[in-house]
């Protein structure tokens, strides 16, 4: 049940993302969930359209695409895709494979609607640009 | 001590992201491509955590498994072999109570009990709280016990140097593959109460081998403490590991 605490760093992740932007409101996002992370899709939506509620993503909906895993052979130096989590090589069965992909959860795509028209705010333009460090 | 938690932890921002400048200027609605790690808070507290770890020349041991596959006996074990050669601490995560905290504190060395309440895992910030609580000056191995769970606590890196999974010989041998995803995180694997193979049908190879599978440079080890059968032979891993730490500082 892991998936209630990545739902608060989903949350929190796009709401500083949307407030970086100037958005008066999210209308979607998008979450990669790698397949070797074990989440579970229908948890992480169940406990998303729970936890979104009173936060700007309140009306956001939640599109989630699973990240297939491929991994590198040491061996033959050929990318295998993995099916599942056994890191076994489909080329040449040898295993201690070095994972490319699959094996992350990523904030992929927001659509935010903007306080302000694009353009009107310089300022909103840029924050949205620069991504500068918190303090 | 740290950088950390409200001690001013240093907030860098991933900056891999950028806006799509698609739309039409005038209109109020913008999509945003982004490659946000939503782990990335847990990533930076748990490589602060490890630095402090690591600057003061304490290894960091995070053990995972099932509740009472006996992580806290292992510990009881090891503190017991090691006598003062190491200064051992010891941190417990338990959804309830600190029995934990107490059977290790009974052996005469340091313990906190980090209560979850409903959360099934540790994370990077619970750690980094119990390592203020710690007398970190006069350690030289801080074991983690997380939660009792085969499954969360394998996405969660809470700074440690290197993470087990410990499965007990009762729990049966088709476990290894049943939770496959705590294992991407472990450099080590000990199949324990090894003093049960006598009576139970266990295949110590096999998940052995379904590990290595799982996790291609995962070290292996068996061990009982009951007997004491194998706890020296993890007591020297963790010994190597130590002076691996120490020429790195």
């Amino acid at each position: 049940m892991h998936e209630w605490s990545l739902v608060e760093e989903i949350i929190v992740t796009a709401t500083a993302e949307a407030n970086k932007r100037g958005a008066s409101r999210v209308l979607s996002i998008e979450i990669s969930v790698g397949a070797l992370t074990g989440v579970v899709p229908e948890m992480l939506l169940t406990a998303y359209e729970i936890a979104r509620d009173k936060s700007i993503l309140a009306h956001a909906d939640m599109k989630i695409v699973i990240e297939q895993a491929r991994a590198l052979c040491p061996a033959c130096a050929q990318e295998s895709t993995i099916q599942g989590f056994e890191l076994v090589c489909a080329h040449c069965g040898a295993i201690g494979l070095k994972v490319l992909s699959g094996d992350g959860l990523h904030l992929r795509k927001m659509e935010l609607e903007l306080k302000e028209p694009v353009g009107a705010s310089h300022d909103a333009e840029q924050a949205g640009q620069d991504g500068g460090p918190y303090v | 001590m740290c950088d950390s938690c409200g001690c001013a932890l240093s907030h860098h921002h991933d900056h891999d992201d950028h806006e799509h400048a698609d739309h039409p200027h005038g209109s109020s609605r913008i999509q945003a491509d982004l490659y946000q790690n939503l782990l990335a808070a847990n990533e930076r507290q748990a490589d602060e955590n490890r630095k402090v770890l690591s600057d003061h020349g304490i290894l960091g041991i995070n053990l995972m498994s099932s509740p009472g596959s006996g992580k806290t006996s292992l510990i009881e074990s090891i503190v017991r072999r090691v006598g003062a050669r190491w200064r051992v601490g010891v941190i417990e995560g338990d959804l309830a109570t600190d029995r934990d905290a107490q059977r290790i504190a009974a052996l005469g060395i340091p313990a906190w009990q980090i209560k979850t309440g409903s959360t099934c895992h540790l994370d990077a910030k619970m750690v980094h709280g119990a390592l203020h609580e710690l007398a970190l000056d006069s350690l030289d191995v801080l074991f983690v016990e997380n939660v009792g769970n085969l499954v969360c606590p394998g996405l969660y890196d809470l700074g440690c140097h290197i993470n087990g999974v410990l499965l007990s010989v009762p729990e049966g041998d088709d476990k290894v593959a049943k939770y496959p995803v705590v294992f991407r995180r472990a450099q080590f694997f000990g199949v324990t109460k090894t003093d049960l193979l006598a009576v139970l049908s266990f295949d110590a190879q096999k998940v052995q081998r379904e590990a290595t599978i799982l996790k291609g440079d995962i070290r292996c080890f068996t061990c009982s403490c009951k007997t004491g059968e194998g706890v020296e032979t993890l007591v020297s891993y963790f010994e190597t590991e130590r002076s691996r730490l120490a020429s790195l500082r």
